[in-house]
C-alpha cells in the first residue's frame, strides 16, 4: 500500500565547521518518511543521527554549515537553497521533538501545568480554562496514573521516565505530523524506558522518527529500521526483515552483539566457594532526611562476579562508594579480611585503596585530559608510593592486557574513543594489583558491540588476575548470566540475592520478575513478540 | 582587549620605575614660588600647594601606591585562598563551620565602615588601614575559593583520584589548584582594582598615608583641601587611578573572555525570528 | 521547612554575637580610655598631686560604671543596654545617640531603596540589551561603558555630578535636608555606579539559561525570541534577588561616601562625623546598627529565597 510521504529530504550536504576542523556529516543524503509511519534510525554514537533530528526541527548549532539539499514537509518547502523558511510555523505545531534528558528539557521553576498553559496558549490551541482538562486527557491517554498530581508537580519531583512521558503528552497536544525522539530512552531505567517505549509504540495518527543507538528499542517501536553508517544509510528495511536477515556488516554486528550478550560468560554455571572477601553488615546512610541505604547486609565471595542491580536512586552507586571509602557518616560495618573499613580514619583507609579499585560509567570524565595515557595508568602507583622504578613497566604490561598498543601510550584521552578510554581506565584500576574490582555502570553508556568487548575483556582479566568483581548496573539482561549471584536493590534496600538457579526457575521476587520480563529476551527476534 | 590592558599596565609600571628619568622635578621638595600653577610648558600637570610638580608626584607616587596595594592584595589573597581551600576540603567539619561563620561576620559589615571605625580608634595612617584590609578582605576571597573548590571536589575526576588512593594534599595540588587557578587569577585582578579604588576613597576622607611622601591617595586628600585654589591637585591623581584600575579591569575582562567563551546561543537566536 | 528556618536563625544569632563582641572588644582597646577622656580636658597639664586625685577619681568612676567587672559581664550589660535602646550620649554633641540614629536612619533607608531600584532598572536594561545584541558592537559598547564605570572611584563621580548639577546647571540645591526633591541625584549616582556588577550577573545568568536544554526545547516547541527572553528572565529573577538583597543590605549603612558628598543626613554621614571627631560611643553605635541591619536583611532574604525558587522549596 503506497503511503503519502510527509517528510522528504533530498541531497542534503551538512558539515560542522569550527576553527579547528571541518567534520562532514552528510553528503547527498536523502530520506522519506511516510504518513503514520514509525521509523528508527540506528547507528554508532556520534555518527550524526542527532544532527538529522536537529536539522528537521531547525535547532542546529551555529557551527553547522549546510550546502545544498531540500527538505519539505507535506509538500511545503522548509529548507531550500541553503536557507530555512518559516520554521516558526512548523516547530511544535507540525514537528514535535523530545530530548534525551527529559527532566532537563523542562523549565525547573514551572509546574507541568504551567508548561501546558504556556504551550497551548502560545499556539492558541484552546482557551485558558480548557487547558487543564485537555492536558489531563492527554496524560491519561498515555496511561499516566494520578495525572492530576502530575499536572501540579514540578519537574524535579517527577522521575525521568515520567518527565519524558509528560513531554510526549505536551507534543501530542499540538497534533503534529511528526514526532522526533532523540535517544528518548537512553538515560532512563529499564522499567521507565519500557513505559516510554510502550507509549511510543502505541501512538496513532502520527509519524515517528526514533533516533537511538539501542537496536532493541528500535525493534520494539519502529515499523522500519534505517541503519546509518558514515553519513549514509547502509541498510533500510522493515523491522522484521532486517532482524531476520541483516545485509550490512554493521547491522549484523549490532544484532549479533545483542544476541550474544547474555552468553558472554560461558563458565557461568560454576559454583563459587562461599568464602567472603567482603562482609557488609548493617550499612545505612542518609543525606539529611533522605535515606539512601537502609540496613544493607551482603557478602561478597572470593573470585565471584557479584551483580548489583537496581533502578536509579536505589542506592547502588552509594553502596559502591561506601565500599571505596569515599562516603562519610556511614553506619554499619564493612569487613575486608578482618578489617572494618568504615571504622578507619582517612589515612589508614587509603592504605587499602590499591586492593579495592573501581571503574566508572563515564570513562572520559575520569581521565585527566591533560595527561598522557601512560602517565594516567601509573597514577595509582604514584599516589600510593608503590613499585618505584617499575611503574612504567607495569603500566605497559597492563595496557597490553587491555588491548591498547604502544602507538597510544603517549596520546591524550581526547584522541581516544569511548571504548578505548574505558580500557585505559581498566588498566589504571588494575595496575596496583587489586583483589576486588567494582564496576559502577561501567558498560552502560557504551555502544552494544563495545559493551560486548569490554565484558569479555573483564572476564579475561578476572581469570588472569584472580579478581573478585562487583558489577553494578541497571540492566539485568547484561548481568543475567554474567554474574554468579545478583543482589537486587530497590529503595535503599536489598530486595533479594539470586543466583543462576533461582533465576532460571523463576523463584524470584515479583519486582525482579518484572525486570526480567521487561528486558530479557533471548534474541532480538523474540523482542518483537 | 587584553592586549590593550597589558600594554597600559606595562606602560604604567615602566613609567613608575623610570620616574627619575622622565622628570627633573623633585616630588618632595617644592618651589614655593611656583604654587598652584595650572598645567603649562614646564609643569605638565601643574603644581601643588608646595610648588611641587604634580606630574612628578604622580610618577613617584606610583612607586608607592602600586606596590603597597599589591602587597596588601597578595597577603589578603593568600590568607583567603588558603582558608577557602581548607574550609572546602572539609578535613575537619568544625573548622569549615568556624571559617564560614567568620566569613559571614566579616561580610556583614561594609568594609568602609570597619576601616573608618578602626581609624577612629587607632588613628589614621596607612599601616592601620592595611591591617584592616588584610584582616577583613580575606573573607570574600575565602568564600569564592571555597565555592570553586567545592564544585570541583564533587566532580568525577576528583572522585576517581580519591578512589585511586590520592591523598588530600595531592588532590589539592594536582587536580584542584590547576583548575581553579585561572578563575582565581581573574578574580584577583578585579579585586586589585577594587582595592585601589577603596584605598583612594579612604584617602579622600583623610585616612591614608601621611604626607609628604607622594602617594596618589594622599595627593587626593591634599587636593581636596586645596580644591578651590587648584583643582588640578585633585584631578590628576584621580585620573591616574582611573587609568590604572581601568587597565586592571580590562585585563580581567579580557582574561575572562579568553578562558570562558560564552559561545553565545549557538542556535536559537539565529533561527528564531 | 522548620529545620531550615531554625538553622538560618541560629546562624544569624551567632553571627550577631560574634560581630557585636568584636566591636565591643575593639572599643575596649582604644588607646584613650573613655573614662579618662571624660574626666580630663585634653591639653590640661597636671601637677603630681592633682594626678593622684585624678587617678582616684578615675578608679571611682570606673567602679561606678562597672568598668572593672569581668569582660563578659561588661559585654552582657552593654548588649542589654544597646538592645533596649540605650546607646549613650555623643561625646561631642551630648545628644542621645539612639534617638538621633532613629531619626536619621529612615533617610538612609530611603536612599538605599531608591538607589537599589535604579540599579535594578539600569542593570536590567543593560543586561537584556547585552544578550539581545550578544557578540555585536552594541554589546561591546555596553561592556566598555560598564568597565569604565567600575574603574572610577565613587567619590569622583558623585562629586563631579554634584558640582555639575548644582553649580553649572543650578538645578540641584546644596543643603543638608533630607528633602525628596534632593533625592534624585544621589540615588541616581549610586544607581549608575553600582549597576555594572548586577548587569553582568544578569547577562551571564540569561546566557546560562539560554544554553540550557529547556530553552532549546522551547525553540523546538515554536516559541519566538521574545518569549524565550521572557522565560530566561523569569529564571534569572533568582540570582537577581540574592544579589539585590545583599546590595541593599550593605547600602543602608555603607553609603557613607554618598551621604557625605551630597550632605544627606543619614546614618552613614553620622558615622563618618563620629569617626572624624573620635566620638567613640557614636562610632560604636553606628557600627552596631549597621551590622544588625545587614545581618537581619540577609536573614530575611534567605527566608524569602525558597519562595522564589521552587526547587529549593521542597528540601
Amino acid at each position: 500500500m503506497k503511503k503519502n510521504p510527509v517528510v522528504k529530504i533530498e541531497d542534503l550536504t551538512l558539515s560542522y565547521v569550527t576553527d579547528k576542523r571541518v567534520v562532514n556529516v552528510y553528503e547527498n543524503f536523502s530520506l522519506v518518511i511516510s504518513e503514520n509511519e514509525k521509523i528508527a534510525l540506528i547507528g554508532q554514537s556520534g555518527n550524526g543521527k542527532s544532527t538529522l533530528a536537529k536539522f528537521l526541527t531547525g535547532i542546529l548549532p551555529k557551527s553547522a554549515v549546510i550546502k545544498g539539499g531540500t527538505y519539505s514537509l507535506e509538500g511545503v518547502d522548509i529548507f531550500k537553497k541553503e536557507k530555512f523558511l518559516e520554521l516558526n510555523k512548523v516547530r511544535g505545531s507540525k514537528i514535535a521533538f523530545i530530548f534525551q534528558d527529559a527532566t532537563e528539557s523542562l523549565n525547573p521553576i514551572q509546574t507541568i501545568g504551567r508548561h501546558f498553559e504556556e504551550l497551548l496558549g502560545f499556539h492558541q490551541i484552546c482557551e485558558k480554562e480548557e487547558v487543564r482538562s485537555l492536558a489531563i486527557e492527554k496524560l491519561e491517554s498515555l496511561l499516566i496514573k494520578d495525572a492530576e498530581k502530575v499536572y501540579d508537580s514540578y519537574p524535579h519531583q517527577l522521575s525521568g521516565g515520567m518527565c519524558q512521558r509528560v513531554c510526549i503528552a505536551m507534543c501530542l497536544c499540538l497534533d503534529p505530523i511528526l514526532l522526533i525522539g532523540d535517544e528518548p530512552t537512553s538515560s532512563l531505567d529499564v522499567l521507565s524506558a519500557y513505559e516510554v517505549i510502550e507509549n511510543l509504540r502505541n501512538l496513532e495518527g502520527i509519524s515517528v522518527l526514533l533516533i537511538t543507538h539501542d537496536i532493541s528499542v528500535a525493534a520494539k517501536v519502529a515499523d522500519r529500521i534505517l541503519v546509518l553508517d558514515k553519513g549514509e544509510i547502509c541498510e533500510d528495511a522493515p523491522t522484521q526483515i532486517l532482524l531476520a536477515a541483516p545485509k550490512h556488516e554493521y547491522t549484523k554486528s549490532l544484532i549479533d552483539s545483542y544476541n550474544e550478550i547474555p552468553n558472554v560468560n560461558e563458565m557461568g554455571g560454576e559454583t563459587i566457594e562461599p568464602s567472603p572477601i567482603l562482609r557488609i553488615s548493617g550499612v545505612s546512610k542518609s543525606y539529611g532526611s533522605f535515606r539512601v541505604l537502609s540496613d544493607i547486609n551482603l557478602e561478597v565471595y572470593r573470585n565471584e562476579i557479584l551483580g548489583i542491580i537496581g533502578e536509579s536512586g536505589c542506592g547502588k552507586s552509594t553502596l559502591s562508594r561506601c565500599i571505596m571509602g569515599v562516603e562519610e557518616n556511614v553506619a554499619g560495618e564493612i569487613f575486608y579480611e578482618d578489617v572494618d573499613l568504615l571504622k578507619l580514619k582517612v589515612r589508614k583507609r587509603r592504605k587499602f585503596s590499591p586492593e579495592i579499585q573501581m571503574i566508572f560509567q563515564n570513562s572520559r570524565a575520569v581521565l585527566n585530559p591533560r595527561r598522557k595515557v601512560l602517565d594516567i595508568v601509573q597514577e595509582p602507583l604514584f599516589y600510593n608510593g608503590l613499585y618505584k622504578g617499575h611503574r612504567e613497566e607495569m603500566a605497559m604490561a597492563l595496557l597490553g592486557d587491555v588491548g591498547i598498543d604502544e602507538s597510544m601510550y603517549y596520546v591524550r584521552p581526547t584522541e581516544l574513543s569511548t571504548g578505548q578510554c574505558q580500557r585505559v581506565a581498566i588498566a589504571r584500576a588494575l595496575v596496583s594489583k587489586p583483589k576486588i574490582l567494582i564496576c559502577d555502570e561501567a558498560v552502560s553508556s557504551l555502544d552494544i558491540n563495545i559493551q560486548l568487548q569490554i565484558l569479555k575483556l573483564l572476564l579475561e582479566l578476572k581469570v588472569r588476575y584472580n579478581l573478585t568483581i562487583i558489577m553494578v548496573s541497571h540492566d539485568i539482561r547484561v548481568l543475567q548470566n554474567y554474574c554468579n549471584r545478583i543482589a537486587i536493590m530497590k529503595d535503599s534496600r536489598i530486595l533479594e540475592i539470586v543466583d543462576k538457579d533461582s533465576l532460571s526457575k523463576g523463584l524470584v521476587h515479583p519486582y525482579t520478575e518484572n525486570l526480567l520480563n521487561v528486558s530479557c529476551s533471548k534474541s532480538l527476534e523474540t523482542v518483537l513478540q | 582587549m587584553i592586549i590593550m590592558a597589558i600594554v597600559l599596565l606595562f606602560l604604567i609600571v615602566i613609567a613608575s620605575i623610570f620616574a627619575p628619568l622622565l622628570t627633573v622635578y623633585d616630588p618632595i621638595e617644592g618651589d614655593s614660588s611656583q604654587r598652584f600653577l595650572p598645567p603649562n610648558k614646564e609643569h605638565l600637570l601643574g603644581t601643588d600647594h608646595f610648588g611641587r610638580d604634580i606630574f612628578a608626584r604622580i610618577l613617584y607616587g606610583a612607586r608607592i601606591t602600586l606596590p603597597v596595594s599589591f602587597t596588601a592584595l597578595f597577603l589578603t589573597a593568600v590568607v583567603g585562598v588558603v582558608l577557602g581551600i581548607i574550609s572546602a576540603m572539609n578535613f575537619n567539619k568544625p573548622v569549615d563551620v568556624v571559617i564560614m561563620t567568620l566569613v559571614d561576620v566579616l561580610l556583614a559589615v561594609p568594609f568602609l565602615v570597619v576601616a573608618m571605625a578602626v581609624c577612629a580608634i587607632f588613628g589614621r595612617g596607612l599601616e592601620n588601614v592595611l591591617i584592616v584590609v588584610v584582616a577583613v578582605w580575606w573573607a570574600p576571597f575565602a568564600r569564592y575559593t571555597r565555592s570553586l573548590v567545592l564544585s570541583l571536589k564533587n566532580s568525577q575526576m576528583v572522585l576517581s583520584a580519591m578512589v585511586l588512593g590520592a591523598s588530600y594534599p595531592v588532590i589539592v595540588f594536582r587536580e584542584i589548584l590547576p583548575n581553579i587557578f585561572t578563575s582565581l587569577f581573574i578574580y584577583l585582578t578585579f579585586e586589585f582594582g577594587n582595592l585601589i579604588l577603596t584605598l583612594s576613597t579612604l584617602s579622600f576622607f583623610g585616612m591614608g598615608i601621611k604626607p609628604p611622601l607622594p602617594e596618589w591617595g594622599n595627593m587626593i586628600s591634599d587636593g581636596r583641601s586645596y580644591m578651590t585654589q587648584s583643582y588640578h591637585m585633585l584631578l590628576w591623581p584621580i585620573v591616574a587611578i582611573i587609568i590604572t584600575v581601568l587597565a586592571l579591569n580590562l585585563l580581567g575582562e579580557g582574561l575572562r573572555d579568553f578562558s570562558n567563551p560564552y559561545d553565545t546561543l549557538a542556535t536559537e537566536m539565529e533561527d528564531v525570528k | 521547612m522548620a529545620e531550615f528556618f531554625i538553622k538560618k536563625f541560629v546562624r544569624m544569632i551567632i553571627t550577631l554575637i560574634i560581630a557585636t563582641f568584636a566591636v565591643f572588644i575593639l572599643i575596649q582597646n582604644a588607646p584613650s580610655d573613655p573614662v579618662t577622656m571624660m574626666l580630663t580636658k585634653p591639653d590640661e597639664m597636671l601637677v603630681s598631686s592633682d594626678k593622684e586625685l585624678l587617678e582616684q577619681k578615675i578608679q571611682e568612676t570606673k567602679e561606678e560604671f562597672g568598668l572593672n567587672d569581668h569582660i563578659l559581664i561588661q559585654y552582657k550589660n552593654w548588649m542589654q543596654n544597646i538592645l533596649s535602646g540605650r546607646m549613650g550620649k555623643s561625646l561631642i554633641t551630648k545628644v542621645d545617640i539612639a534617638s538621633y540614629i532613629a531619626k536619621v536612619l529612615p533617610s538612609s533607608v530611603l536612599i538605599a531603596l531608591v538607589g537599589t531600584l535604579l540599579q535594578l532598572v539600569f542593570a536590567l536594561i543593560a543586561g537584556v540589551l547585552s544578550v539581545v545584541y550578544v557578540s555585536k558592537w552594541q554589546e561591546h559598547a555596553i561592556r566598555l561603558v560598564a568597565i569604565f564605570l567600575r574603574s572610577v572611584p565613587f567619590f569622583a563621580i558623585g562629586f563631579a555630578m554634584l558640582m555639575y548639577f548644582s553649580v553649572n546647571l543650578k538645578i540641584y540645591e546644596v543643603s543638608n535636608s533630607a528633602a525628596l526633591s534632593r533625592l534624585w541625584l544621589p540615588a541616581f549616582a549610586v544607581g549608575i555606579t553600582i549597576f555594572p556588577k548586577l548587569s553582568r550577573i544578569i547577562r551571564n545568568s540569561l546566557l546560562d539559561e539560554m544554553g540550557k536544554t529547556y530553552m532549546v526545547a522551547y525553540v523546538a516547541k515554536g516559541f519566538d525570541k521574545r518569549k524565550l527572553i521572557a522565560e530566561a528572565l523569569q529564571n534569572t529573577m533568582i540570582p537577581i534577588f540574592t544579589t539585590l538583597s545583599m546590595s541593599f543590605a550593605s547600602s543602608v549603612g555603607g553609603m557613607v561616601i554618598t551621604e557625605r558628598i551630597f550632605s544627606w543626613p543619614g546614618i552613614g554621614n553620622f558615622g563618618m562625623s563620629s569617626v572624624i571627631t573620635q566620638d567613640y560611643p557614636a562610632v560604636q553605635a553606628y557600627v552596631l546598627v549597621i551590622t544588625f541591619i545587614v545581618v537581619i536583611v540577609n536573614f530575611l532574604s534567605d527566608m524569602l529565597y525558597p519562595l522564589i525558587n521552587p526547587v529549593v522549596r521542597e528540601e
